[in-house]
């Protein structure tokens, strides 16, 4: 094995390295390399035996009281289930049926009545073109009725 | 603390044991602060996150699928925030150098290597510190994960979300480089 190929393989994984019998045949005979392996052995040795940072002493107080707060943010902001993604989603869904089930369409008995009670084609375009709103069609449609029956009654 | 254990806490605390949360927090509190204070360079901000990192495992225990796999979870928590963390920091330096401020220097690699050759072993101890702070955070992410947590290639390439070889070539240069920093300790 070639000296830049056994290094690349130390400064990638040197436990591995250190492993394989070829790389040690290697080392064995080539003190460069040796040299190589010696000081990144040094320096994994000197990062693993760094002690374990103190804690500060108010960390556990401090983190729990940012708990409590959250807690109680979410407690204001309503039950865990209404805050879902799921939840919304259901609620959007059912919110857009809605919009769409409560849209108007022109009803077939408003149809009927002004093709038939009221054939002239006032009435009929009328009951057409306000056919998306029912309440003001029939109101209107009442109205023309008991015009259209006076007129009959006194021609 | 035996895993079977271990377990029946997490269980615990999942369903909204508040003592159980306690113990939980009274357990890994250093092991949690120790990987965000290497991860990060200052005493402020590894306090920040580990508060940061117990108010996910807080929020999201509920939502934790497997009781046994809370050790790696906690891990890949801190190590998540304190990306988020550094991250930040980074952006705020590069304004505050842009805005004319003293920034800290974020490339070290042409940085002169340390003398420690003669240090006490304390000393030696804040110099290897010191380097590992002078890494880039992507390098001193990897040598921590791997060599002061004990992580294997795999696991960290799935916490940090990168492929397998970016970790080896990672751990590689970060090797190397706290090598020429450390100098004649590493002799």
């Amino acid at each position: 094995m070639r000296c830049e190929r056994v290094q690349t393989q130390l400064a990638n994984d040197l436990g591995a390295a250190q492993r394989s019998a070829r790389v040690a045949e290697h080392l064995a005979g080539c003190a460069a390399c040796r040299a190589e392996a010696a000081r990144l052995n040094a320096v994994v040795a000197a990062v693993e035996r760094l002690p374990m940072p103190q804690v500060p002493a108010d960390l556990r107080a401090r983190t729990f009281a940012a708990i409590a707060e959250r807690r109680q943010a979410t407690h204001r902001a309503g039950p865990v289930w209404l805050r879902r993604p799921a939840f919304a989603a259901l609620a959007a869904g059912i919110a857009a049926v809605a919009f769409f089930a409560g849209r108007p369409s022109p009803s077939p008995m408003l149809q009927v009545e002004a093709g038939s009670l009221y054939s002239s084609p006032y009435a009929a375009s009328h009951a057409l073109v306000s056919a998306g709103s029912p309440l003001a069609d029939s109101a209107a449609l009442h109205a023309m009725g008991a015009l259209a029956e006076r007129e009959e009654r006194h021609p | 603390m035996p895993d079977l254990e271990l377990k029946a806490l997490v269980e615990r605390a999942r369903g909204g044991d508040d003592a159980a949360f306690e113990q939980l927090y009274e357990r890994f509190e250093r092991a949690v602060y120790g990987l965000c204070r290497r991860l990060l360079t200052s005493d402020d901000a590894a306090e920040d996150a580990a508060q940061q990192v117990w108010l996910a495992i807080w929020q999201g225990l509920s939502s934790l699928r497997q009781p046994e796999a809370f050790t790696s979870w906690l891990k890949q928590t801190a190590t998540r925030v304190c990306g988020r963390t550094q991250r930040r920091r980074r952006w705020w330096s590069w304004w505050s150098e842009v805005e004319g401020d003293d920034a800290p220097d974020l490339d070290p690699a042409d940085q002169a290597p340390m003398t420690v050759d003669s240090l006490a072993r304390g000393e030696q101890d804040e110099a290897v510190r010191a380097a590992l702070e002078r890494l880039s955070p992507e390098h001193r992410e990897v040598v921590v994960l791997h060599h002061l947590e004990g992580l294997g290639v795999g696991e960290i390439a799935v916490t940090l979300g990168v492929a397998t070889g970016t970790v080896k070539s990672r751990l590689g240069r970060a090797r190397a480089h706290l090598a020429r920093i450390l100098g004649p300790l590493a002799e």
